[in-house]
């Protein structure tokens, strides 16, 4: 039955089906059936497995029916192909991992030395930080800020870019025990840091007043305590040297450090040390006078440090030379004024950052593309939004009848003399007549008349009445010295050229803590830079610096992080002369560098060209 | 782990992937010391599952993906073992399976629906932390561990790090 099953799926029509049906129906008849069939013919055909297959037609039972039916056999193909089997590979990809695998930095334990450190006080804000109350930064989750070192774009291979990447956030580095401030960094200066830490060549271009040297201090900081580099030399300029030696005790005290002074016997013994020394800190008059010393192919400092970093802006000066061929690894540039002039400043600087990079015609737009990645400059307008604000106050200062019949006098002999040289004239000339006109204007030279004293005198009334502290700056020892004797009531103290450097500290210290003494005198060349006087809300400018640059330099001495209240500035110009005119032209050389500076990314203020001098009094730039 | 281990002595994984969309899924695998310094990193090329796969893994294709192959392949690749492997990515965790180390899922600042009630979730320094159950026996260890790494360092910064330290190395391989 079952060979019939298996069969009948060769019945094709009708009619086969029906035989099939009729064999299936009697099973009992097969064997009569057999006998009918001539057992050779189905032997022949195959008749066991071909049964249904034949054709049987019920015509009757006829002996005819004893003949072999007619059987007509037809092979049929019996075979099935093999199915095609796609086999789908799942193979997992094969990961290729690149790996990187960082020197573990030097136990931050190396430098310290355990200080103690004293609780912070107002009187020590000095140029920056508040008062944070702790002397350790605070649990991470306290310290939201996440300032990470980034890689500058000269770092090229992916290892030193990705080392750098990885560190951690410098407030967590600050919140170790072993790396304490004494007040906590505002964000920004964390940024100078991150700035500064990843950069063989940089220029910190803060605005004064920012905390500049209290942003290289930590870096260098953190660099010698993870072990990247081992010497640092910091250069600035003489007057200081003793406030950078006061920054380092307050924002690193572990780190030890010397400063290059004394005989030449003694300087030359200390550069011998110094690969031994972490930090040491010259003046840029020492190193021109050591230059052998300093320049010895055996001294190599990891690091130097340029503070006020416009000293070598002439590259051709003996100064910027010597530093020059200091042996080093990395170069940085401390300065609120890379550009005081024009863009050669910044060609200067860079001769010692990266000699070459920049050159002499550079058009300053190209400059300013450039060296985006080296500079950072911020501007306390940026960052200090809560910094009280500066009240610029021009006080327009009619002269004195004495003075004005001698300036008058001096003006028209002068320019008629000017004009009389011909070709013979150059700027030396003019900028004696300008002296001189200046000098009138401060004080008549015959009766010692003075308008301008008269107004500051009636303005420091006030001042010292409140209990307020104001500075005066003027260019001229000479003028400082005849408004002490004017000023001599208000007890005033002075802070220039003629004082000894080791006068200079107890000075301020004095101003600062004595109640009695409410005005300090200043000449730009002494007080403009590095100080910090943020306990005074008062800055006079009794005359005016050919530079804004150095004008805003001294007034920041005031105008700083730790300034209580509104800073007055009051700049006295003498209406109607030569400095209303130098005012016009400075004002509108700023308008052009605040123009050039927000396109450029890079600061610049300009002081009087050559033109600009002789269009003081309308005279032609003689040519050659 | 014992806990006369100093701290210089321990260290602590960190694991992430980045899914680049059609370039494929990039693995990193840092590790730090206690100050959060880092010790070695590793990075993968890119890995990205063709069409069959995306149909034959179906749904498990994401954690076979970024656990078994990606993070295991970091583990193995790295020297230094560290005491614990934290990953903020649930997907990862399949790599349990085949390394000793105990990987911890960052859980706190997850929405994490698909929590497998298999795993021993504790809280430290205001992390949820989840970690297989074979190791429970070692979470106050951990704890201890991670108490004094959030001393210095959020425990989820380190994975910003990876983030952009594959973006870093990937854009240096299309410059290159």
């Amino acid at each position: 039955m079952a060979d019939w099953q298996a069969d009948s799926r060769l019945i094709q029509t009708p009619a086969e089906r029906l035989s099939m049906r009729h064999f299936a129906q009697n099973d009992s008849h097969l064997p009569e059936v057999d006998s009918w069939i001539n057992p050779e013919v189905t032997r022949i055909a195959g008749a066991e497995t071909l049964l249904p297959g034949v054709e049987i037609f019920p015509m009757g039972w006829q002996k005819a029916l004893r003949r072999a039916p007619a059987v007509k056999a037809q092979e049929i193909a019996w075979q099935v192909d093999v199915p095609a089997v796609l086999t789908v590979p799942a193979n997992p990809p094969k990961v290729k991992v690149l790996g990187f695998v960082f020197p573990e930095s030097a136990s931050w334990d190396s430098f310290a030395r355990k200080t103690d450190i004293e609780e912070p006080t107002e009187s020590k804000l000095g140029g920056s930080g508040k008062v944070s109350g702790s002397k350790k930064y605070g649990k991470a989750s306290q310290s939201k800020g996440r300032t990470r070192v980034l890689p500058p774009r000269d770092i090229i291979k992916l290892e030193d870019r990705l080392y750098y990447l990885l560190q951690p956030p410098l407030e967590s580095i600050a919140a170790t025990e072993s790396l304490r401030f004494p007040f906590a960094p505002f964000p920004y200066q964390f940024e100078g840091v991150a700035f500064l830490y990843s950069r063989f060549a940089g220029i910190l271009a803060d605005e004064m007043g920012l905390g500049k040297t209290m942003q290289a201090i930590t870096t260098i900081r953190m660099l010698l305590c993870s072990g990247e580099i081992r010497n640092v030399l910091l250069v600035c300029p003489k007057p200081l040297v003793s406030n950078w030696k006061k920054e380092f005790e307050l924002w690193a005290p572990e780190i030890p450090f010397s400063i290059v002074q004394g005989n030449s016997a003694r300087r030359e013994w200390q550069w011998n040390q110094m690969a031994d020394t972490p930090v040491t800190i010259a003046n840029y008059e020492l190193v021109l006078r050591d230059e052998m010393a300093v320049t010895n192919e055996n001294c190599h400092f990891d690091l130097v440090v340029l503070d006020e970093a416009q000293r070598i802006k002439n590259k051709s000066s003996s100064t910027s030379k010597a530093i020059r061929k200091i042996p080093r690894t990395r170069s940085w540039a401390l300065t609120g004024t890379p550009v005081e002039n024009s863009c050669e400043d910044l060609v200067g600087i860079f001769e010692f950052l990266s000699p070459g990079y920049l050159y002499t015609g550079m058009e300053p737009m190209q400059i300013g593309e450039m060296v985006g990645d080296y500079i950072l400059r911020r501007t306390k307008d940026q960052v200090m939004t809560d910094l009280p604000p500066r009240m610029n106050r021009d006080a327009d200062i009619a002269l004195s009848p004495e003075q004005w019949t001698q300036y008058q006098v001096a003006e028209n002999d002068g320019v008629i003399k000017l004009n009389n040289m011909g070709d013979a004239l150059t700027i030396q000339h003019v900028f004696e007549l300008v002296l001189r006109l200046k000098q009138i204007c401060n004080f008549d030279p015959l009766t010692g008349a003075s308008s301008k004293l008269d107004r500051l005198e009636a303005d420091l009334e006030e001042v010292a009445a409140s209990g307020k502290k104001a500075i005066v700056f003027s260019q001229w020892v000479k003028t400082l010295e005849k408004i002490a004797e004017r000023l001599e009531r208000f007890n005033p103290l002075q802070y220039h050229g003629r004082i000894p450097s080791n006068k200079r500290d107890s000075i301020l210290d004095q101003f600062k803590q004595d109640p009695e003494c409410s005005v300090i005198l200043m000449s730009y060349g002494a007080g403009a830079v590095g100080l910090n006087l943020q306990f005074c809300e008062y800055v006079f400018l009794f005359d005016r610096w050919w530079n804004p640059a150095v004008e805003d330099q001294a007034i920041n001495r005031a105008h700083r992080i730790g300034a209580k209240g509104a800073v007055t500035v009051t700049r006295m110009i003498s209406s109607g002369t030569i400095e209303e005119r130098i005012h016009q032209v400075l004002e509108e050389k700023r308008e052009l560098f605040d123009t050039i500076l927000s396109q450029a990314k890079g600061p610049s203020k300009s002081g009087l060209s050559q033109e600009d001098i002789f269009g003081l009094f309308e005279l032609k730039l003689p040519v050659g | 782990m014992s806990a006369s281990e100093s701290k210089s002595q321990i260290s602590l994984g960190f694991l992430t992937v980045v899914d680049s969309g059609e370039i494929g899924c990039v693995g990193g695998y840092l590790i730090l010391n206690m100050g959060g310094r880092p010790l070695e990193f590793h990075c993968t090329a890119p890995v990205r599952a063709n069409r069959a796969q995306q149909i034959l893994y179906g749904e498990s294709l994401t954690p076979f993906v970024y656990g078994e192959l990606i993070a295991r392949a970091l583990i193995d690749k790295a020297a230094i073992k560290p005491s614990i492997v934290f990953a903020d990515q649930t997907e990862t965790l399949s790599v349990q399976g085949m390394t000793q180390l105990p990987v911890v899922l960052l859980a706190g600042q997850l929405t994490d629906i698909r929590r497998q009630p298999a795993r021993h979730r504790f809280e430290v320094e205001g992390f949820t932390l989840e970690l297989a159950l074979q190791f429970e026996a070692q979470s106050e260890t951990l704890a201890r561990y991670v108490h004094r790494f959030v001393e210095t360092i959020d425990l989820d910064e380190p994975f910003s790090r990876i983030r952009d330290a594959i973006e870093e190395a990937q854009r240096g391989a299309r410059a290159a």
